[in-house]
């Protein structure tokens, strides 16, 4: 089976290594980017399978990065992407974000590293 | 002897044409007298002559016709005295022969005709030395009748007519009958008898009175108080003149009328009139009392009007002066009264806006329309919206709805300073959650990585897992009370079951009640229909009270959830057994941050927001929250969800 490649859009540098770890003992690839604007470049030049991304980012925030690369091509159009945030889903900022459809949305506090392993797996079909 | 023959001769001369002259004058006297004369033959009792006046008096054809008839025959067979005419004729002729003449009244008759009353003179005259009666016959009648008439006026008067001589010692000449009864006299006689002083009650009045007809000659109308022969009082009227008779002597003729029932009659009507001017007096008296009673209550009202006005005025300013605007309006919600603030805030004039309905000139508008709770805007007359908080009240007035009164505040301020503690919270809570969120997934990972940990620390390790998942969950919940707080959190509503909701809940809650092994069990008796709500906040609501009962209810029982229709609402109720809540506690419990005796005692985690949340999110689906406890049956949880 070949490794699946996961885009982490983290500006938070704990989150970030927290992360890093866990997927990469998970035996994932990891991309990673601390902002918006260069979560996009990494998203499209390296195409991975999932992204996760978080919405309160510099430069350019989650919300825009998503909807930018939904509109850029049709592998944009299609990649998974799970929303990791600390925002509530219907916060000011996270309006309309059914539109561009998420894979999911997920509320870091709510969600344990384990359940968010499983979520991604689940989505790119690793579990049964 | 020629002188005394001459003298002798024109003595005879003399006495020739005196005697000529005085037959001349006695024919003339004769023929042209009204009065009949005629001459009687005593001897035969036949007349023997009779002149003009006679032949008229007695309407015969002529002196020989007059001759003709017998003396009788011109008399009616009785004369008033009822004595027969024949003799007493004879007896007037035999009396007027023996003294020489006769006067007397006589009844006569015409000849085929009526009788008339005339004064009859019979004269004895020698002729050529025969004895003969000249009669002068004078008709009466007329005289008689007018004699009459005026008798029987004067008697019928009912003023008496006297005649007196003047003085103190004056005496009554005269007197009518009417002043005989007048006097109460059984006569004139009687009256005459007595002396003018006498019929005074007042002497002196009667002198005076005597006094001044004397000077001015007569006195009228004078009133005098008179006395009668039996002592009786009365008042008369007295006109008297003063009169000379030929010999220069002096007498009063008088006129008296008594007017002791007219005076009587005036007095009553004195009295009358005295007694109606009294009245008329104590009624203008009292209407003048009523007037001044009614003036003093006049002023009293105009006081009270003044009063009134004044308070009405205070309290009109003080309304006017509420720091909030104010608008009042009828019950056809017409715009009756609006204040200063009303005017400043929404920039419309009373006078543009006085009767005007209330709903076209404060346009009322909704925060987005959809959003949780509802803020009210008002549109000013520059258009622009402001929010405003704003009671309604109706003015009720003997029972009746008569308006409404609305007073209302620009809460600008405060939606800036809520909108500013909203956005602290949520910014707050943020940035709580990215510290948090990191040390849950480090603690996760240090307990994943299994490294050599004594069971101390292990369980300190799960400690510090647990401290921080309740500072998780108190964010989530700081979060959402913010998100219902501000309305941020959408309600979208569905066409939903609640039993399937319910179920989803059951399903959350399963493990922490097997944990404590206890059973939850849903019963319904009727047909539970679809309903349009929001299931979010149907979850939170329901989510929260089931989890309050597995915490609270003790081991080893059992949690019943029903649903009964009640209304046009379905009541969902969460019994459990234990966690006793007292009744002054009901309604505290709801409250932030508030926590009952039981949850305090149970030392059961616990923010104080579970059941404001589940209130919220219950009044946010149009619906009621509360809660009925007992010690020995337990704690049941009720919220309502509207049917339609």
């Amino acid at each position: 089976m070949k490794t699946k490649t996961i885009l982490i859009v983290e500006d938070e540098e704990i989150m970030l290594n927290s992360l890093v770890e866990k997927f990469t003992i998970e035996g994932f690839d990891i991309l990673i980017a601390k902002d918006g604007e260069r979560g996009l470049e990494v998203a499209l030049d390296k195409k991975p399978d999932l992204i996760l991304l978080d919405i309160i980012l510099p430069k350019m925030d989650g919300m825009t990065m998503m909807r930018k690369l939904r509109k850029e091509n049709n592998w944009g159009k299609d990649v998974p992407i799970i929303l990791l945030t600390n925002l509530t889903s219907d916060d000011s900022i996270t309006e309309g974000v059914a539109r561009d459809n998420p894979t999911y949305y997920l509320v870091k506090t709510d969600w344990s590293l384990n359940e968010v392993v499983e979520k991604v797996k689940e989505r790119l079909g690793l579990i049964n | 002897m020629l002188k005394i023959f001459s003298r002798k001769k024109s003595k005879d001369l003399k006495e020739k044409r005196e005697v000529f002259e005085c037959e001349e004058k006695f024919r003339f006297l004769y023929e042209s007298s009204g009065d009949a004369i005629m001459t009687l033959d005593p001897s035969n009792w036949r007349f023997t002559s009779g002149n003009p006046a006679t032949i008229k008096m007695f309407e015969v054809k002529d002196e020989k016709e007059f001759i003709s008839l017998s003396p009788w025959q011109l008399s009616p067979k009785f004369q008033p005295d009822d004595l027969l005419s024949e003799k007493k004729a004879k007896k007037m002729i035999e009396k007027a022969i023996i003294e020489g003449s006769n006067f007397f009244e006589w009844m006569h008759k015409r000849y085929k005709g009526e009788n008339f009353l005339a004064n009859v003179l019979l004269s004895k005259v020698k002729i050529d030395k025969k004895q003969i009666i000249q009669a002068t016959v004078r008709d009466i009648s007329k005289q008689k009748e007018i004699e009459e008439r005026y008798q029987t006026l004067v008697n019928n008067l009912s003023i008496g007519i006297y005649r007196n001589t003047p003085g103190k010692k004056g005496v009554f000449l005269e007197a009518t009958p009417a002043t005989v009864s007048m006097f109460e006299a059984k006569s004139k006689e009687e009256f005459l008898k007595h002396r003018v002083s006498d019929i005074y009650k007042d002497s002196f009045e009667g002198e005076l009175f005597g006094e001044k007809i004397m000077r001015d000659g007569f006195v009228k109308n004078q009133v005098l108080k008179l006395v009668t022969l039996k002592g009786r009082d009365f008042i008369g009227s007295v006109t008297a003149v003063k009169k000379k008779d030929q010999e220069g002597n002096i007498y009063f003729d008088g006129v008296v009328e008594d007017i002791t029932k007219q005076k009587k009659q005036e007095k009553e009507l004195e009295k009358y009139h005295k007694g109606l001017e009294k009245l008329v007096d104590d009624r203008t008296k009292e209407l003048k009392n009523t007037q001044k009673a009614l003036l003093g209550m006049l002023e009293d009202l105009d006081i009270e009007k003044t009063k009134i006005k004044e308070m009405k005025a205070k309290d009109k300013a003080i309304l006017m002066s509420i720091g909030d605007g104010l608008v009042v309006t009828d019950k056809d919600n017409k715009i009756v009264m609006v204040n200063k603030v009303f005017e400043k805030m929404l920039g419309w004039k009373y006078t543009e806006v006085k009767g005007k309905d209330i709903d076209k000139v404060i346009v009322r508008k909704r925060e987005n329309g959809k959003k949780m709770p509802t803020t009210n805007y008002f549109v000013c007359k520059s258009k622009i919206k402001f929010p405003v908080s704003s009671i309604a009240t109706p003015i009720k007035f003997k029972n009746k709805i008569i308006g409404t009164v609305e007073i209302f505040r620009d809460i600008t301020k405060e939606k800036e300073l809520d909108h500013a503690k909203s956005e602290f919270i949520s910014l707050a809570s943020h940035q709580l959650r990215t510290p948090l969120s990191s040390m849950k997934w480090l603690l996760e990972m240090l307990v994943e990585e299994n490294i050599n940990l004594d069971e101390k620390s292990k369980q300190r390790l799960d400690n510090i897992y647990i401290s921080n998942e309740r500072l998780i969950s108190l964010v989530n919940e700081l979060l959402d009370i913010n998100r219902i707080e501000t309305g941020k959190l959408v309600i979208n509503k569905e066409i939903v079951n609640i039993t399937d909701l319910i179920k989803e809940s059951e399903k959350l809650n399963e493990a922490s009640a097997k944990k404590k092994n206890q059973k939850i069990k849903v019963s319904y008796f009727t047909k539970i229909k679809d309903v349009n709500i929001s299931t979010l906040l149907f979850s939170q609501v329901i989510d929260n009270i089931l989890n309050n009962a597995i915490i609270f209810a003790p081991e080893n029982t059992e949690i019943n959830i029903g649903i009964d229709l009640e209304k046009d609402n379905y009541v969902v109720s969460v019994h459990n057994i234990g966690s006793f809540i007292p009744k002054s506690d009901y309604k505290k419990i709801f409250y932030k941050f508030s926590r009952g005796i039981a949850a305090k005692d149970s030392r059961v985690m616990g923010n104080g927001l579970g059941l404001f949340i589940a209130k919220s999110a219950a009044e946010a689906n149009r619906g009621k929250i509360w809660v009925d406890s007992d010690v020995d049956k337990g704690t049941t949880f009720y919220f309502t969800v509207p049917v339609k």
